[in-house]
């Protein structure tokens, strides 16, 4: 032990609340040590006089008896602790059941996203060594597509939309097939 | 009466348990709690109200620590909810240059008594995290990891909440009240 670590443990040296294996550690750094026996005297001394003249100042006081009868006078108006047993009750099992719910909320939301989220298939290799994972995705989207043509001196616009729909297979191992199917839809 | 008899006695709202528990402990809870708030007739509120809420809450004592302890738990509350109302709140920064005030006798022959009073002013200049710990560490007598659990703080925070008041309270105190020197130590650099 050197003297830093000494000076953070000071205070319970002082108190004598070191573990067996730490306080005889200490012991030895001591009896080599005599800036820190120095600092051990100095707070035993700083704590009898800080003590014995902070007593000092207050030994005077005492409670006024009347403080006695107010209390005695309230305790009338105190209601009878009928209900102490509901609140030990609770005291006791407030704690082990919020972590019981709290336990039961997590495992809740783990289920819901498990069958909620996007299905996953697994599939062994032919080789049988490795498992990959693959997930489904379909995406569609809407491609509006302007036509102009003249009839005579009209000149005739046309809007049709395309439907384009992109599905695949995303896999784990970075492979992905897209397939991608169009149909066509006119404006109503 | 035991302890525990004074415990059984107060859950059936016995006058004369209650007489026993402010007889046993109260002038000692009225004077940590001037030690904390400085001003007498709050302090005899404030103890007031500490045997009534026990009373209320008797049931909720476990036995875990002592009767003294549990009461000095609930008189520390008190005692915040009442310094925060009053909003007293003084930092200790604001402080550092305002020293405690002494009679004008020669300083260095300050008796006992005025040396008590000008620890007991300097406390009441400190903020309420560093009064309380001083309180606890050398006024109640209480271990470094008793005051932690009393105040639901980890060990490490007291030990450094302390080392600043001490700081801060050498810095209030005038050169012949300083801590180290009237204890007849030599100050050493840490």
């Amino acid at each position: 032990m050197n003297c830093r670590r000494f000076q953070n443990r000071l205070h319970e040296y002082v108190d004598g609340t070191l573990p067996a294996r730490i306080q005889a550690a200490a012991d030895k750094h001591l009896a080599g040590c005599a800036v820190c026996r120095q600092a051990v005297g100095q707070e035993q001394q700083l704590a009898q006089f800080l003590s014995n003249r902070l007593r000092q100042g207050t030994e005077p006081l005492t409670l006024h008896p009347q403080i006695q009868q107010r209390i005695l006078a309230a305790l009338e108006s105190i209601p009878a602790t009928n209900g102490g047993s509901v609140v030990c009750l609770w005291d006791r099992f407030a704690r082990p059941l919020g972590i019981a719910v709290s336990l039961l909320l997590i495992v809740t939301f783990l289920l819901i996203d498990f069958f909620s989220g996007a299905r996953v298939r697994e599939t062994v290799r032919s080789d049988g060594r490795d498992i990959q994972s693959a997930v489904s995705i379909e995406v569609s989207y809407l491609v509006p597509t302007y036509k102009f043509s003249k009839e005579g001196n009209l000149v005739v616009d046309t809007l049709s939309y395309e439907t384009v729909v992109a599905s695949g297979t995303l896999w784990t191992g970075g492979q992905e097939r897209v397939q991608e199917k169009s149909e066509r839809k006119m404006p109503p | 009466m035991n302890e525990d008899q004074v415990i059984t006695a107060l859950k059936g709202q016995d006058s004369g348990a209650v007489q026993e528990l402010v007889n046993t402990y109260g002038d000692r809870l009225f004077r940590s709690a001037f030690a904390l708030c400085g001003n007498e007739a709050d302090a005899q509120d404030i103890v007031q109200d500490t045997f009534l809420q026990a009373i209320r809450s008797v049931h909720r004592f476990q036995g875990r620590s002592t009767v003294y302890t549990w009461l000095h738990a609930i008189l520390l509350n008190l005692t915040r909810h009442y310094h925060r109302d009053r909003k007293r709140i003084v930092y200790d920064d604001e402080l550092t240059g305002c020293e405690v005030s002494l009679p004008d006798e020669n300083p260095s022959q300050l008796d006992a008594g005025t040396a008590s009073s000008a620890l007991l002013e300097a406390l009441q200049k400190l903020s309420w995290a560093h009064r309380e710990v001083i309180i606890l560490r050398y006024y109640e007598n209480m271990k470094i990891h008793e005051i932690a659990r009393h105040l639901g703080i980890s060990t490490g925070t007291v030990k450094s909440r302390l080392h600043y008041a001490i700081e801060g309270m050498q810095k209030l105190l005038p050169d012949e009240l300083n801590l180290f020197g009237a204890c007849g130590t030599e100050e050493i650099g840490r």
